[in-house]
């Protein structure tokens, strides 16, 4: 009789839980520096950071809105979190790639416990961004000219955007058996963050459920009065991530009860951060708007400097003193009545349609003049012009271009009382296209062609001479009815004659 | 000869990866259809360039071939084998362009839509396909590795997002449509597109000498 052998059937061995974890954070280490390492990553950390480092950039970045600029942390990583999302998938999948899914069956880690570890592997590269969150918000805030309140959970949303598109890039690694799923889910995604969700008007559910909700285009508000869902937002990015990393393990096998309960609750979590987002603003905020909007006085901080009182809401007061140096300088080129006339700076905003609104502001009281939300470069040209409006005109409805002597006072004045004023004057025309013309707040100040050309050649002549000479015939140049040939003539120069195009402007 | 090759080159291309790349594609151009968005025309240009970053995805695997390390021998040359998948991928992808222009055309009024400028964008499309060709072409020829699509399309989507990111305004080659800029960008755009064909020709001869190591499984350029 023949010995009968049989092969013993051989149970898997689970390994001692601590040895599991040991082994799950071991391969997440691994993991993790080669996310960190990947070429993808490391341009797009490279090129993010040079961005950042790149210097130059505009007179304005002196004096940020930190409850702006918190914000502007977030559009740079919508772009960085589709590479990691590439680089995460291209991780789980590289076994699948490689042919070596097979011998994955004799090691001690399941799937399961290897989707755990790429999904620990992601968080030092989440960990990296928010370091250059930090120093970025951080570089902002100390400078001199920085006013306002940043908000942490604008700040956290974009390392929790490297999460989720991180989390979903193992998800989908997991799903889906091909490197070209994760590519396309990233233009999915930056189509649907640039171009779908940042129209539509605010509130909807789509803006919601966008990674970013994309605020732009309008004038910084008193934090207060942004009404931006942020926390709500960040929970939604949290959970979103919580979710797809449950995703990733139920799919690759780790069905055990934490793992269900887990997802079930970052599914409600997700639905509910949705939800509440879309209640966004308040009703106090709100009120708080239309007050800020209507009533300004209400909620400002006023302060006497000589005869100029400057009225600001209580986070921009630091730049009074900045204002005051233009305003003190304009009086200092004027003469007569008009130098020391008491005059009221009053800030303004057009909150009601919060953040991204494009409303106009309405004219200032007789007596006052405004200022906005945003200083340094062009703006402080704006405001020049705003004071030279506020001691020539005295109102700021706008009745056309000024075809007279108070149109050249006007802008001159406003040019010679802004730091680097003809650089501003010039650069202001070169942006909006419309040389001649200062985007004053509340108003434009625009000049005709001729009127420009007579402050063109008065910037030319000698400083001295000129201040000299306006000082002297003040009375008759901020007079309404003083032409530009008059004007001209004063200040020792020439003005062109009048071309069809002038003769078209409308004047004030 | 080439005509004998159509049939295997048809058969052997990954086409379930660029019918997924074209399918995300054609979604994506329904949108504002589906929806019923009113979007203006810088918008939909965004849109229609979003679409052809997917078809351009897609167009990544388009030199992937599994049986690399057997067809360097036969007298085929691989410029010739490279050319007929190209030429066979890019006919469809043609139609698949022009269905795509057709989508976006039904959710448009007739107004906006001759605001729409096709022709420039369909170059913009050709210089985004023309840059996934021109990278995996270089991947092939520059390593051994067999499947250069994965590594190609992180970079093809990393690279035209690099560019809008970075470019300095005067060189933007993202421009909305009205902009003054519009002409110079699509002179660039077509000098892209003339570049990237250029390299892929140039990368599509058989190197002299072989690299050293093992064929296939070696590291490939990007892990």
């Amino acid at each position: 009789m023949t010995a009968v052998t049989e092969a013993p059937a051989v149970a898997p061995f689970p390994a001692p839980t601590g040895d599991a974890r040991r082994a799950v954070l071991a391969l997440a280490r691994v993991e993790a520096r080669r996310l960190l390492l990947h070429p993808l990553v490391l341009a797009a950390l490279a090129a993010y950071l040079t961005v950042l480092l790149w210097p130059g950039g505009e007179p304005e970045d002196a004096y940020p809105v930190l409850q702006d600029i918190d914000r502007e942390t977030q559009l740079g990583h919508v772009l960085l979190g589709p590479v990691v999302m590439i680089a995460a998938n291209l991780a789980v999948l590289r076994s699948h790639r490689r042919g070596t899914d097979g011998h994955f069956a004799v090691l001690v880690l399941p799937p399961w416990q290897r989707t755990c570890a790429h999904l620990l592997s992601v968080l030092p590269t989440v960990l990296v961004t928010a370091l250059i969150v930090t120093g970025q918000f951080t570089a902002g805030a100390l400078k001199p000219g920085a006013v306002g309140r940043g908000s942490v959970f604008e700040l956290l949303t974009g390392p929790l955007l490297i999460l989720v598109c991180a989390v979903l890039g193992v998800l989908l690694g997991r799903v889906a058996g091909s490197a070209l799923v994760a590519p396309l889910a990233a233009v999915a995604l930056l189509a649907g963050t640039f171009i779908f969700a940042a129209s539509p008007e605010p509130g909807s559910w789509l803006r919601s459920v966008s990674p970013v909700v994309v605020d732009d285009g309008g004038q910084p508000l008193p934090s207060d009065l942004l009404g931006r869902p942020a926390g709500w937002h960040a929970l939604y990015l949290l959970a979103l991530s919580v979710l797809a990393a449950a995703g990733a393990v139920l799919v690759s096998g780790g069905r055990t009860r934490a793992v269900r309960v887990t997802a079930v609750a970052s599914l409600g979590a997700v639905v509910a951060t949705v939800v509440l987002q879309g209640m966004a603003p308040s009703d106090a905020v709100r009120e708080a708007r239309e007050v800020a909007t209507r009533d300004p006085a209400a909620v400002q901080d006023c302060e006497r400097r000589g005869a100029t009182t400057y009225c600001a809401f209580p986070e921009f007061t630091p730049w009074i003193d900045e204002w005051a140096l233009v305003t003190d300088k304009a009086r200092s080129l004027a003469s007569g009545p008009e130098a020391t006339r008491a005059l009221t700076v009053r800030q303004k905003v057009a909150a009601l349609d919060g953040p991204s609104g494009m409303w106009e502001l309405s004219p200032a009281a007789p007596g006052e003049l405004t200022v906005s939300t945003a200083w340094g470069g062009e703006r402080e040209l704006e405001f020049a012009a705003s004071v030279a409006r506020g001691l020539v005109v005295g109102h700021e409805r706008y009745g056309g271009a000024h075809c007279d002597a108070r149109g050249v006072l006007m802008v001159w004045l406003a040019i010679r009382a802004t730091r680097d004023g003809a650089t501003m004057f010039e650069r202001t025309g070169d942006n909006y296209n419309s040389p001649g013309v200062i985007q004053a707040p509340v108003s434009a100040i625009s000049l005709r062609g001729r009127e420009y050309a007579v402050v063109e050649r008065l910037l030319a002549e000698p400083r001295a001479e000129v201040d000299r000479k306006v000082k002297a015939s003040w009375a008759e140049l901020s007079a309404p009815g003083t032409t530009t040939d008059r004007a001209a003539a004063l200040l020792g120069v020439t003005a062109p004659a009048e071309s069809a195009d002038d003769r078209e402007r409308m004047c004030a | 000869m080439a005509a004998a090759l159509v049939r295997p080159t048809l058969r052997s291309l990954p086409w379930r990866l660029f019918a997924s790349g074209w399918g995300v594609g054609l979604v994506m151009a329904a949108v504002p259809v589906l929806f019923s968005m009113e979007l203006s025309a810088p918008v939909l240009v965004n849109v229609v360039r979003a679409v052809a970053l997917c078809g351009a995805v897609g167009m990544a695997f388009v030199l992937d071939d599994p049986a690399r390390h057997t067809t360097g021998v036969s007298p085929v040359p691989r410029p010739l084998r490279q050319a007929l998948r190209v030429a066979v991928v890019w006919a469809v992808g043609a139609a698949w362009w022009a269905a795509v222009l057709a989508v976006i055309r039904v959710g448009v009024e007739p107004a906006r839509w001759s605001a729409l400028p096709s022709g420039a964008v369909t170059v913009e499309a050709g210089a985004l396909f023309g840059l996934a060709l021109a990278l995996a072409g270089a991947v092939v020829r520059f390593s051994e590795t067999r499947l250069p699509g994965p590594a190609v399309a992180g970079a093809v989507l990393a690279l035209p997002i690099a560019a809008g990111a970075l470019l300095p305004p005067r060189f933007a080659l993202f421009v909305p449509p009205g902009d003054p800029r519009w002409a110079n960008s699509h002179l660039l755009w077509a000098g892209v597109l003339i570049t990237m064909f250029a390299t892929w020709m140039a990368c599509g001869p058989e190197p002299r000498r072989r690299f050293g190591g093992g064929l296939g499984f070696r590291r490939g350029a990007v892990g």
